[in-house]
């Protein structure tokens, strides 16, 4: 049984970090691609990382790989905060359904 | 008390990553550095309520795994976009988000929580409000019904 959850987890976090590239490149701007881009680092990174904890044998290897998804989840939203402050501020205005429809 | 806290969180951090807990040599080592770390901390004056939010640490661990599921939701309404065959699915908008959370730490939480949760990131941090990018009207719409910001106010009581 616990043999399988990796075979389960795996592919989903690579599914989902492959939606997270394909969203990046189908989204209209700068701010929306945030959003794709946000879903690789959340969950692709917590399946793919949940995925392997059944194949480790070590504990210590086990907590490393609890500690890594700890930093991501810490560090990835601040820096995904300080790139989008950063074009706020240089006055990138975010597409929206409205400007579409006016041009 | 926070000085040891530290000094209990860096000791479990080495353990964890060396893992030579047979080595009483090694062990011993790693027990002198943390100490002298929290120590060097403590002379910094650097130990305190912003460095070391001890306080509100039981209803943070209660929060994390309400977190982790609504990630969990809000990334799969985002793949259900990207996967949409029509652009039509998704309509951006920047807005404006009170909060009167005011502790640093509580701030930084909500902020943080924001931009984890695919569908909203958090453009900027101003007093009294947030300037958040949706998604959609509903990751809009689920921000400003203010279940998030009132469980990290009940974490921000707590740690009075």
């Amino acid at each position: 049984m616990i043999d399988t959850i990796p075979w389960i987890l795996l592919p989903l976090g690579g599914f989902i970090a492959l939606t997270a590239a394909i969203g990046v490149l189908r989204f209209p701007d700068f701010y929306s691609r945030l959003h794709p881009a946000g879903t690789g680092d959340t969950l692709a990174q917590l399946l793919v990382l949940l995925g392997l904890l059944p194949l480790v044998t070590a504990w210590e290897d086990g907590a490393k790989l609890v500690m890594v998804t700890v930093l991501l989840f810490v560090t990835t939203p601040t820096a995904t905060h300080a790139i989008s402050q950063a074009a706020h501020l240089e006055g990138l205005r975010p597409w929206t359904r409205k400007e579409e429809s006016d041009g | 008390m926070r000085a040891f806290a530290l000094f209990l969180a860096l000791f479990t951090f080495w353990v964890c990553l060396s893992g030579q807990t047979d080595s009483t040599f090694l062990m011993g080592i790693g027990l002198a550095c943390c100490g002298f770390t929290a120590w060097l901390c403590t002379r910094l004056e650097i130990v305190g309520d912003e460095g070391q939010p001890t306080r509100g640490l039981l209803s943070f661990l209660v929060y994390i795994p309400w977190l982790v599921w609504q990630v969990v939701l809000a990334n799969i309404d985002v793949v259900r976009r990207v996967w949409s065959p029509t652009s039509t699915s998704i309509d951006p908008r920047l807005f404006e988000l009170e909060t009167e959370l005011r502790h640093p730490v509580a701030r930084t939480l909500y902020a943080n929580s924001i931009t984890l949760t695919p569908g909203t990131v958090t453009v900027r941090c101003e007093e009294g409000h947030f300037i958040v990018h949706a998604l959609t009207e509903g990751a809009e719409r689920a921000l400003l019904g203010g279940d998030m910001e009132q469980r990290i106010r009940q974490m921000e009581e707590a740690s009075r």
